[in-house]
């Protein structure tokens, strides 16, 4: 657990949703925030060297811009999922990819430019060794998607 | 539409910001255009929803969410709206999909709970049992993280989804 201060605290609620597109970005926020512009900058120099901000950029949807996405369910081997694992997350296309408990132990999302590219990942896939079934679940209706979460204020980070 | 420009300008969007004081400048230069075009075409991928979100990426687990599970749920396809809109509506749930059922897995509907322990995300999916009256689900710990990125759009020419 990583304790966090008031600053880093309040910095990181505000751009994990909303990171200023501005000439000077630090100074928006430490305009909002109430603190100097060097020190808001500081404090994201520090949580990036810490690991907690893997990185500052767009998230956008995949589907507007023409890509097609996937959610793979998988079943594998236990003794061979570490290997699988490493072929699946060689593709570029594959986005996020966990053990899971279940009928079902390996969970990956594809965004290719292509349904045809996903088809054909699909299918390397079914071929390594230890796969026993591979299943392409689309996303048919989606209620929320939402990437970040509220840093909490109580206890530790 | 995107032209060649938003598409260099949004995969270069795709990855991080970097250290610097000024941030923008450097893709604004990279691109051929100024800070105001470049804020000017961001501003519109907002209101296209082409950019969903610009800001920090964090580190779930290092932040504080201890257990992760992909909750999925037996629901008949009458029912999936409404309990959808209400699953989305619970903090704790952050991605909220219908997906096809399979023959062994009858799955329809698929949530993502995030709580700070096993015992807390079972208490949420127990509350989202009694919402919406189904008692056919499973939590899906995750029990290893293989691969966490974003994805980087138009990189390569092979890339390109056909327009």
């Amino acid at each position: 657990m990583t304790l966090l201060s008031p600053l880093e605290r309040a910095v990181l609620n505000r751009i994990q949703y909303d990171f200023p597109v501005a000439s000077d970005p630090y100074a928006v926020l430490a305009d909002a925030l109430g603190a100097s512009a060097e020190a808001v900058h500081a404090a994201v120099l520090l949580l990036r060297e810490r690991g907690i901000i893997r990185r500052i950029g767009g998230s956008f949807d995949a589907r507007r811009l023409g890509y097609v996405t996937v959610l793979a369910a998988t079943r594998v081997t236990p003794e061979m999922i570490e290997a699988v694992a490493e072929r699946i997350n060689a593709f570029p296309d594959v986005t996020h990819n966990y053990e899971r408990a279940g009928a079902y132990n390996l969970w990956f999302t594809v965004i290719s430019a292509s349904a045809a590219r996903i088809a054909q990942i699909l299918e390397a896939v079914r071929q390594c060794p230890g796969v026993e079934v591979v299943h392409a679940l689309p996303a048919e209706r989606i209620f929320k998607l939402r990437v970040d979460f509220q840093v909490r204020e109580d206890g530790d980070a | 539409m995107l032209d060649e420009r938003d598409r260099d300008i949004i995969a270069r969007l795709c990855g991080d910001l970097g250290e610097e004081r000024r941030p923008f400048l450097a893709i604004a230069e990279a691109c051929g255009v100024s800070e105001e075009e470049l804020f000017a075409r961001i501003e519109r991928y907002r209101a296209q929803s082409i950019l969903r979100r610009f800001g920090a990426m964090i580190r779930h687990q290092r932040a504080g969410f201890a257990a992760n599970a992909l909750s999925v749920w037996v629901i008949p396809e009458a029912a999936i709206a409404e309990a959808g809109e209400k699953i989305a509506a619970i903090p704790e749930v952050s991605h909220c999909y219908q997906r096809p059922p399979l023959p062994d897995w009858p799955y329809t509907l698929y949530a993502m709970i995030h709580g700070q322990s096993e015992v807390e995300c079972h208490a949420v999916a127990a509350r989202i049992a009694a919402m919406v009256q189904v008692t056919d689900y499973q939590l899906l710990f995750t029990r290893r993280e293989f691969k966490k990125t974003s994805r980087q759009y138009f990189e390569s020419p092979s890339d390109m989804p056909i327009a």
